[in-house]
């Protein structure tokens, strides 16, 4: 049935410096880079392939992008560590929110083929992963062509745009990651829909944050719309901190209604099972803050944790 | 693309496509039945294979990522010692799964216990259930599935006479 298609050619460097001499041969073609393959592969029209002369280069040889490192400022890993690896060695260092949004990503069978560096660099949906990683403050580096191969580190909210697409040179390769270790006062992790299966009403929303007396003193609010990107703001953040807690009943809906119209504001309309399924999560989230600070007695941090 | 690779113990060497997702390979190069190719990559759960002892979607898998790996398919893992261990863990459950579903569940489970088999602790169950979803079929509840996986996990170290401390 398939016999006339094309073959992909596939380049497996076991080294950088083989991946930079493969990049270099193939200048101004767009190579697949390709990590678990687990979003390329799932693609509806991968196989057979309509896309001509394609070449594939596989990372999964390159040692260097399976090292991880860690020290008591952050954990560093290579872009093609699993995210259950990830989840397994950092299992009593890293924040319980990153911890949590792993084993929320997919079932272990599946978690074993996403890698970081992949999940990163999806193109068809939002992963919660990296919204996660950018309240966390992770960086990346990114290795790319310009006359020879540089690399640099990026705050992971500057490889994407506005539209939370993808915003690196061509070419480019995301080549590790760099988690913070530090703990939050609270850590707050929300997701309902799939991305793969039910991307157009599927959302998340992440936050964490610093307790100070009755107040918030430190927070991050996160939104992954996995069809649309990601909506975070220092409005946001200013709304959260401003809370006087634990907040009023009353203020509930004020507080949904601010968020949601900020939603829209960034990505135009949202259906009507998405918008309810936002608000659902902002009051939990309300909810939950209510319930901790009332029960905070200012010496055990460690129940903010769950 | 000239592949070599070990199914079901059988040494081959294969001239295909370099993006051939694994479970057309086995349906149109091996004539497997016991796969299914419905969903096209949209995770139903159906095409589950032992990659080198590990369960995968073969889906997901394009045939570049098999060269010199071992596969084993449900029609090859019937025949083994192990699949009797699952078999009469679900005879002893009163949980038959049905057709569409027996061959990856059973590989499934097959390799849950390979992972844990020879561990000291106890499985994490909510991990077991969270495994159980990866399969898109009702014809067994999730608390069923994990009796199934314990008791197919006790067969295997009686049968093999593992010591846990």
């Amino acid at each position: 049935m398939y016999v006339e298609l094309r073959s992909p050619n596939i380049h497996e460097p076991a080294s950088m410096t083989e991946y930079n001499n493969t990049i270099v041969n193939y200048r101004g073609t767009t190579p697949f880079l390709w990590a678990g393959g687990t979003e390329i592969m799932s693609e509806p029209d991968f196989y057979p392939a309509l896309r001509g002369n394609m070449e594939i280069i596989s990372l999964d040889r390159i040692e260097e992008l399976h090292h991880f490192l860690r020290n008591d400022r952050y954990a560093e890993f290579g872009a093609m560590v699993s995210i259950n690896e990830i989840a397994q060695a950092g299992k009593l260092v890293l924040p319980k929110i990153l911890l949590d949004t792993i084993n929320g990503t997919a079932t272990r069978t599946i978690r074993e083929r996403i890698t970081i560096g992949g999940s990163l660099c999806t193109r068809r949906f939002k992963t919660a992963l990296a919204s996660t990683l950018m309240i966390l403050d992770a960086a990346v580096e990114l290795r790319y062509m310009k006359k020879r191969m540089h690399s640099k580190w990026f705050q992971i909210s500057r490889i994407y745009d506005k539209d939370g697409r993808l915003d690196v040179p061509a070419g480019a390769l995301l080549s590790k990651v760099r988690i913070a270790i530090q703990q939050y006062d609270y850590q707050y992790l929300r997701s309902v829909g799939s991305p793969v299966k039910d991307p157009c009403d599927a959302c998340t929303l992440a936050m964490v944050a610093r307790f100070e007396q009755n107040s918030i003193s430190y927070a991050r609010l996160i939104f992954t719309l996995p069809d649309r990107g990601f909506c975070y703001s220092r409005d946001l953040d200013n709304m959260i901190t401003s809370m006087q807690l634990p907040v009023n009943i009353s203020r509930y809906a004020q507080i949904e209604n601010f968020v949601i119209d900020h939603i829209r504001e960034g990505f135009a309309d949202l259906s009507p099972l998405r918008e309810d399924r936002l608000r659902g999560m902002i009051h939990d989230m309300i909810k939950d803050i209510n319930e901790r600070v009332l029960s905070y007695t200012g010496r055990d941090v460690d129940r903010f944790n769950g | 693309m000239r592949i070599e690779v070990t199914i079901d113990g059988k040494f081959l060497a294969l001239s295909l496509s370099s993006d051939k997702p694994l479970n057309l390979l086995l349906i149109d190069e091996m004539g497997t039945r016991s796969i299914r190719n419905s969903c096209r990559g949209g995770m139903c759960g159906n095409c589950i294979v032992l990659l080198d002892g590990k369960a995968v979607l073969s889906c997901l898998v394009p045939a570049f990522e098999i060269r010199e790996r071992t596969i084993m398919t449900f029609e090859g893992f019937s025949r083994t010692r192990d699949y009797r261990d699952i078999e009469k863990a679900y005879a002893a459950c009163d949980m038959h799964p049905c057709e569409a579903c027996h061959a990856s569940r059973t590989l499934l489970i097959e390799s849950i216990v390979r992972r844990h088999e020879m561990a000291a602790s106890d499985f994490d169950e909510a991990e077991i259930l969270q495994e159980s979803a990866l399969i898109d079929c009702h014809c067994m509840d999730s608390a069923g599935f994990v009796e199934v996986v314990r008791e197919a996990l006790a067969n295997r170290r009686k049968r093999k006479n593992v010591r846990r401390a």
